[in-house]
């Protein structure tokens, strides 16, 4: 997931054998039906998106019991009217859990992107704005850091400072600066060879101004489009930590700890899992598609 | 103690045994190519020798020598290289293993060991009497640290070496307990050669008289085991001779139930010395396994209240804790019906045991709401927690880190928090947990202690046996004059009814007292392949014996 979603697409050129072009009669209806129609994807992902938004703002309001609130006597209880999607060990309602658990694992996930894109955009400006020597030194560190798994990275970092959310966020987000670092700092050339960087210079307008204003800003876009994309695996990574039990403590309601009290009911309760682990695929992917569409339509005005 | 329930299990699939390898006897007959045939299958159901065995565990004990150590597992795996000076046999009598004898003094002080000749350690030195007093010596030397072995032998005042085969201990008071303590795997005999020269080696690489040697120990990874060849001196009850029939016992611990139980069925490993409840009824149903649930004896679950600081010093506070859980229902939820709720602090298998006990401490919430009440914890803060002079009713329940928390400590905190009591649950490493429990610095710890003697309640409840310059296991910080009394009189006296009055109004006392909740009984779960026969099973705790254990394949 994480690799797929971070791979930028090469702009190759189009292979020499192009595929028969449709006729212009076939085309014209499609081109215009384009304009309006809205993929399902994007509209599934904007709804999940929406509930989630809900569940992270008022979570009272779609799970009104408490979701510390156990009662051994209800423990494994099954998916049904009372509880829908069952109880766990505890006998805790897990919907009610799951609600309450957005937001802890929203907080992570953004939480650790937006470290990771401050820490990455200074770090790739930084090198992308300075000489060679400063240049080759940040980049070649960087490629070490980029050879190491971000998971295994945080992992380190957890190591070092210890577990729980804030510091899972820490981790996960020092693990990602290395490759916003590095979109950064190609962009920045990027930017810097652009005609409006070169006329502003011309112009005889002073560095840091020429750097606020036009530099910073243009280097920014694009990295903010690819965040969004972030936000999901920093996700997936909280919810592994968790897993792990190097994230939040129990017995707090966050899926990935909720996946990992599970684990040792499977065959008992295969409800512990599914639907945590359906939600966190669920929230995952929805960013994913949102942050592609996102990418996509900024690509196409950036080219 | 209790003999009906820990007979050794054996010849249970023999005789299946017996129709498999005719029928792979047929078949090579029939092809007509029996090649080098080994002998032992030849033999039929006859016990085959050689083999690995595969063992799952739940914890590694960190250290493998049992003086140093209170880990359960080493009830398992101490059986393996130790033996003892005595053993239980199989209706729970004392009866010889490394000593031939003993006698009693009159006065019930002194003890003589007439020991076995011919025992050698693997390091190839002599069991003899100066060994024996060597290895009291070392359970009570303050750098073993000894969490058990030292507090089961501190009545133990010095020995004599009568002579090369004869000891004489000597007790600072009637100690009727002594021998049973003697029969368990932490008390097991340790070379005598190794505690002089280098007792800090001891725990990586014990050395024993057993059944097996320690070849390789990866601490929080693995331990395997190897035959000791010229083994002899197994006791009378495991009703076998010579050597142990496999050739090594690899151990790896597996601390996840769920890959226990799935690498048990995958056939990953022959046996796991911890089946999950949760596990146990599908264990049970498959056909090529044998599933054992056994009872123990001892300390059962409790959660253990500080009586040694606030809030627990409070006597109201401690029953309303115990009225606010709920424990049938987190007993059910937590044993999927292998547990057993209880209602005082011994096992209801230990011998003196008081039925009287049940149902004086009861599941009543609005009685431990009047009882905070009463006590002062009136007011409410903004969290719903009770207060008193604007301090939270809040209490540390450490635990040792885990990814998955304990479903017993959620439970409890879920359960706590309805009256009012913020019950924190603080995972440590296990290093720092051993420290902070022998500081005394907690409110609460869970736990159990299993043991061979109702002298258990001492262990757990005498003033004596408050962390001092010694261990101690009174971990609730009990002083209470009345009960000492009692057990101190229980201790000393013989098998008979003045140590059953002892006990029965010691169990009564404790419940005045309550210096914890106490909760379930888990027994002993295992489960090995059906390939695997002859597995005993201990007589001083219900866990599989390996020595004449062999592995059909």
């Amino acid at each position: 997931m994480s690799i797929a979603s971070r791979t930028v697409p090469p702009a190759v050129a189009p292979p020499a054998a192009l595929p028969a072009r449709e006729s212009p009669r076939l085309r014209a209806p499609r081109a215009r039906r384009r304009r309006w129609r809205v993929r399902p994807g994007i509209l599934l992902a904007s709804a999940f998106l929406l509930w989630l938004a809900a569940a992270v703002l008022t979570p009272g309001l779609l799970a009104p019991a408490d979701p510390y609130a156990v009662d051994p006597a209800r423990s494994f209880e099954a998916p049904g009217a009372t509880a829908w999607f069952g109880t766990d060990d505890s006998g805790a309602d897990n919907y009610t859990r799951i609600v309450h658990g957005a937001a802890t694992s929203l907080y992570i996930g953004v939480g650790a992107t937006a470290i990771g894109v401050v820490g990455g955009t200074a770090i790739g400006l930084l090198a992308g704005l300075n000489g060679r020597l400063v240049e080759a030194s940040v980049m070649r560190f960087l490629d070490v850091t980029l050879a190491i798994p971000e998971i295994l990275l945080a992992l380190v970092v957890i190591g070092i400072i210890g577990g729980g959310t804030e510091n899972a966020i820490l981790a996960i987000g020092a693990g990602s600066i290395a490759y916003y670092a590095r979109i950064t700092r190609a962009q920045t050339h990027l930017v810097r060879r652009s005609g409006f960087v070169e006329a502003a210079r011309t112009l005889g307008l002073p560095a840091w101004r020429i750097l606020l204003t036009h530099t910073v800003p243009n280097v920014i876009k694009p990295v903010l489009v690819l965040a969004t994309i972030g936000i999901g695996s920093a996700i997936g990574a909280g919810a592994s930590l968790s897993f792990l039990g190097l994230g939040t403590p129990p017995p707090a309601p966050e899926w990935g700890a909720m996946l990992s009290a599970g684990r040792n009911f499977i065959s008992n309760a295969p409800w512990m899992i599914t639907f945590p682990a359906a939600f966190l695929v669920a929230t995952v992917l929805s960013i994913t598609v949102i942050g592609r569409e996102l990418r996509r339509r900024a690509e196409g005005r950036l080219a | 103690m209790n003999a009906s329930v820990i007979r050794p299990a054996r010849n249970r699939t023999r005789s299946g045994q017996i129709t498999a390898l005719s029928a792979v006897g047929l078949l090579a007959l029939l092809a007509g190519c029996a090649g080098p045939a080994s002998p032992s299958s030849v033999a039929g159901g006859e016990p085959v020798a050689g083999g690995v065995l595969d063992v799952s565990i739940s914890a590694e004990p960190g250290c493998l020598d049992g003086h140093g150590i209170s880990a359960t597992q080493q009830q398992f795996l101490g059986r393996l290289i130790y033996d003892n000076v005595v053993t239980l046999d199989e209706n729970g009598d004392i009866a010889p293993y490394l000593a031939e004898s003993w006698g009693v003094s009159e006065d019930g002080r002194t003890y003589t060991f007439h020991l076995k000749q011919g025992v050698t350690f693997s390091d190839g030195s002599p069991w003899n009497a100066e060994v024996l007093g060597q290895n009291f010596e070392h359970m009570r030397d303050p750098a073993t640290k000894s969490p058990l072995a030292a507090a089961y032998i501190a009545p133990y005042v010095d020995g004599t070496v009568i002579d090369e085969f004869t000891f004489e201990a000597h007790l600072a008071y009637p100690y009727t307990p002594f021998l049973y303590t003697l029969a368990q795997s932490w008390l097991g005999m340790n070379s005598g050669k190794a505690i002089t020269e280098a007792p800090e080696t001891l725990c990586q690489k014990p050395i024993g008289t057993g059944p097996f040697t320690v070849a390789d120990y990866q601490p929080g990874q693995s331990i395997s085991y190897t035959k000791r060849d010229g083994y002899d001196w197994a006791p009378e009850w495991l009703e076998g001779d010579g050597e142990a029939l496999l050739d090594g016992v690899e151990v790896t611990l597996v601390s996840e139930p769920v890959i226990r139980h799935q690498s048990l069925v995958a056939g990953q490993y022959d046996l796991t010395e911890n089946l999950a409840p949760q596990n146990a009824a599908a264990v049970q149903a498959d056909p090529n396994f044998t599933y054992e649930n056994l009872a123990r004896t001892g300390n059962p679950y409790v959660l253990n209240f500080n009586l040694g600081r606030a809030p627990f010093d409070d006597l109201a506070v401690r029953q309303a804790f115990a009225a606010a859980v709920d424990t049938k229902a987190v007993t059910e939820s937590l044993g999927f019906g292998t547990y057993t709720p209880i209602d005082g602090f011994l096992s209801k298998e230990s011998k003196y045991y008081d039925p009287t006990v049940e149902g004086v401490l009861t599941y009543d919430p609005e009685r431990a709401n009047q009882l905070l009440d009463d006590a002062g914890w009136t007011g409410r803060d903004d969290e719903g927690f009770r207060t008193k002079d604007g301090k939270r009713l809040t209490i540390e329940v450490p635990t040792v880190e885990s990814s998955t928390p304990s479903p017993l400590l959620v439970q409890l905190q879920g359960e706590a928090r309805k009256v009012g009591f913020d019950l924190r649950i603080i995972q440590l490493p296990q290093a720092q947990l051993t420290e902070l429990r022998y500081a005394g610095d907690y409110d609460a710890l869970a736990g159990v202690w299993h043991t061979n003697t109702t002298d258990v309640l001492f262990i757990r409840y005498h003033s004596s046996e408050i962390t001092g310059e010694r261990i101690g296991q009174n971990s609730s910080y009990v002083n209470d004059p009345e009960l000492d009394t009692l057990l101190s009189t229980a201790r000393e006296a013989d098998d008979g009814p003045v140590a059953e009055e002892a006990y029965s109004k010691a169990q009564h006392r404790l419940l005045e007292i309550v210096p914890g909740l106490p909760l379930y009984e888990n027994p002993s779960q295992f489960a090995y392949a059906n390939t695997l026969h002859d597995v005993a099973v201990d007589t001083s705790h219900p866990v599989p014996v390996l020595t004449y254990a062999w592995k059909a394949e």
